[in-house]
């Protein structure tokens, strides 16, 4: 192979990445659909041990759901915890989902008002919007080669 | 310097293509592949059959949608031969501009 044939598989490597990087760009209904699903993970842990059995039923039905809608929508599987630029705020995110749902059984075991647990799960579904938001751009960005 | 070798069944550009794919998403859906390779189903399909006779991907079968969909994946070797053949490229592309530097 040729210099000038190793460039052009180079450039046909970018410009797959850059397509890429098109087709993995999710719609703002979608970070929402993430960010509800920790919303009703941490909101049901903090009510009581069966609002905990329901949330996390339900949970799974909804995390299954937005699988298949991925697989059907983009045609690719992305797993969260893969290496690259996105790791760092995955493991970020995983803390601080640790911390909240701490948090949440604090919450349940010393009573706290309905009111001050539906704003936990009000903040764990801002967290997990944003998060949602901010990897898929460092995804694409890490794909079109500017990370 | 450590030589470093092309490799052979990455040459194609459609298998470069999809080599691509595969090294940044977990697995991706045949019909994805075609669309993004732009070849037809039959010349994808050979392609996809000499990756896993190389053993750099995984093909498996899922129903999605009342239909039965082909996924591709990369495996550990596959990734790893991808890596290398990048590699490989870059080392071609970087050597040519030293020589062309020096002159």
């Amino acid at each position: 192979m040729s210099p000038a044939d190793a460039r052009a598989a180079l450039d046909k490597v970018g410009m797959t990445r850059t397509q890429m990087a098109a087709i993995c760009n999710c719609p703002p209904w979608r970070h929402a659909a993430f960010g509800l699903i920790f919303a009703v993970l941490i909101g049901s842990i903090s009510i009581s041990g069966t609002a905990q059995v329901i949330g996390t039923a339900v949970v799974l039905v909804l995390t299954g759901l937005l699988v298949a809608h991925d697989r059907v929508r983009y045609g690719v599987f992305v797993n969260g915890y893969r290496r690259g630029a996105t790791l760092p705020l995955t493991l970020t995110y995983v803390g601080v989902m640790i911390v909240l749902v701490v948090t949440a059984m604090f919450m349940r075991l010393n009573g706290f008002t309905l009111l001050s647990k539906l704003a936990l799960a009000a903040i764990a579904l801002a967290l997990a919007t944003a998060v949602s938001v901010k990897w898929s751009r460092v995804f694409r960005r890490e794909l079109e080669g500017r990370s | 310097m450590t030589p470093v070798a092309l490799d052979p069944h990455l040459h194609a550009p459609a298998r470069l293509q999809i080599a691509t794919v595969l090294a940044n998403v977990s697995s991706a859906e045949f019909a994805k592949l075609r669309e993004i390779t732009a070849v037809s189903d039959s010349v994808l399909s050979k392609h996809l059959a000499a990756l896993v006779e190389a053993g750099y991907i995984r093909l498996t079968k899922t129903p999605l949608d009342g239909r039965q969909r082909t996924w591709a994946s990369f495996t550990r070797a596959g990734r790893k031969a991808f890596a290398a053949h990048m590699r490989a490229l870059q080392a071609l592309v970087a050597s040519a501009e030293q020589a062309v530097a020096a002159q």
